[in-house]
């Protein structure tokens, strides 16, 4: 019997995992026709990188090795607006922000790899020049490059779930509301 | 070396019928989609499987069942070797069935 190769079946979690999130088209479009084969697994992953967000830029510095990732998208163009108007709003400061702290401790879980040779930063605050977005730099010694499409999945998760909760926030559906008294206690207390 | 024949055949009469490894909680579409038509040198596309038939939690029990049925199946084949390489001897006396 022919060994069922470990990558054959990760290369088909990683096609069901962007497929759960409707980002698999691109993927499929390229390996689609190709039998399955645990071999096609890192050059899929790599590939899927890009996947995840709307707008991916990869740069590469031969002369350092060194490997610059940039994810930007509407979601987190969103998620910026909505925390302004939450700051402005509740007089709160970027720092005291909880969702932008839920959201960059997703960044730290998502792209947290067994690796010394990589690191990450995010650029969402209004006084950050440029676009909103992600940053992943990778050295030479950093290969798990097939773990960064599943973590980018869980900070859009979480992107998607703060942004929901802020603009609950927003309207108002999010606010705590305080309880009256039960009839009998207020009776008791008179 | 030596084979007991008799013991052996008891054992197999004793065996329970059924599949190698159990197929217990594993998906049945990855079964008959994915590693049968695989087992059996047939193509398996990544466009032609169906993601929407299996949950991808799903993909560790299959994984841990292909390593079992591989398992029983290496098992099986050391087993059929030792079998094949084992050289009939005549017996002294003569036996009747």
């Amino acid at each position: 019997m022919q060994e069922l190769d470990p990558g054959l079946i990760e290369s088909i979690y990683l096609i069901k995992r962007l497929h759960d999130s409707g980002m698999a088209e691109g993927l499929l479009k390229s390996y689609g026709n190709l039998e399955i084969d645990g071999d096609l697994y890192y050059e899929m992953a790599y590939e899927a990188i890009g996947s995840v967000f709307a707008d991916t830029r990869n740069y590469y510095n031969e002369e350092k090795e060194f490997e610059t990732w940039i994810f930007m998208d509407p979601m987190l163009d969103e998620f910026c607006r909505l925390c302004q108007e939450y700051e402005r709003g509740r007089g709160v400061s970027e720092e005291n922000n909880p969702f932008r702290k839920n959201l960059e401790n997703s960044i730290r879980s998502g792209l947290s790899f067994g690796s010394y040779d990589y690191d990450f930063n995010w650029k969402l605050s209004p006084a950050d020049r440029g676009r909103n977005r992600l940053l992943l730099f990778t050295g030479p010694e950093f290969a798990f490059e097939s773990e960064v499409p599943c973590g980018l999945l869980e900070i859009r998760d979480s992107l998607d779930y703060c942004n929901k909760c802020l603009r609950e926030e927003l309207d108002g559906a999010g606010q705590i509301v305080v309880l009256s008294q039960p009839a009998e206690e207020r009776k008791e207390a008179a | 070396m030596k084979l007991d024949l008799k013991l052996l055949s008891t054992r197999f009469f004793q065996a329970e019928d059924g599949p190698p490894v159990p197929t217990e909680g594993v998906n049945p579409y990855l079964l008959e989609h994915v590693l049968h038509p695989y087992m059996r040198e047939e193509p398996v596309r990544y466009g032609e499987i169906d993601y929407d038939a299996f949950e991808d939690d799903e993909l560790r029990c299959f994984s841990n069942y292909c390593e079992e049925l591989y398992s029983a199946a290496y098992k099986l084949n050391q087993f059929s070797k030792t079998v094949a390489s084992a050289c009939p001897e005549a017996r002294r006396q003569r036996a009747f069935c």
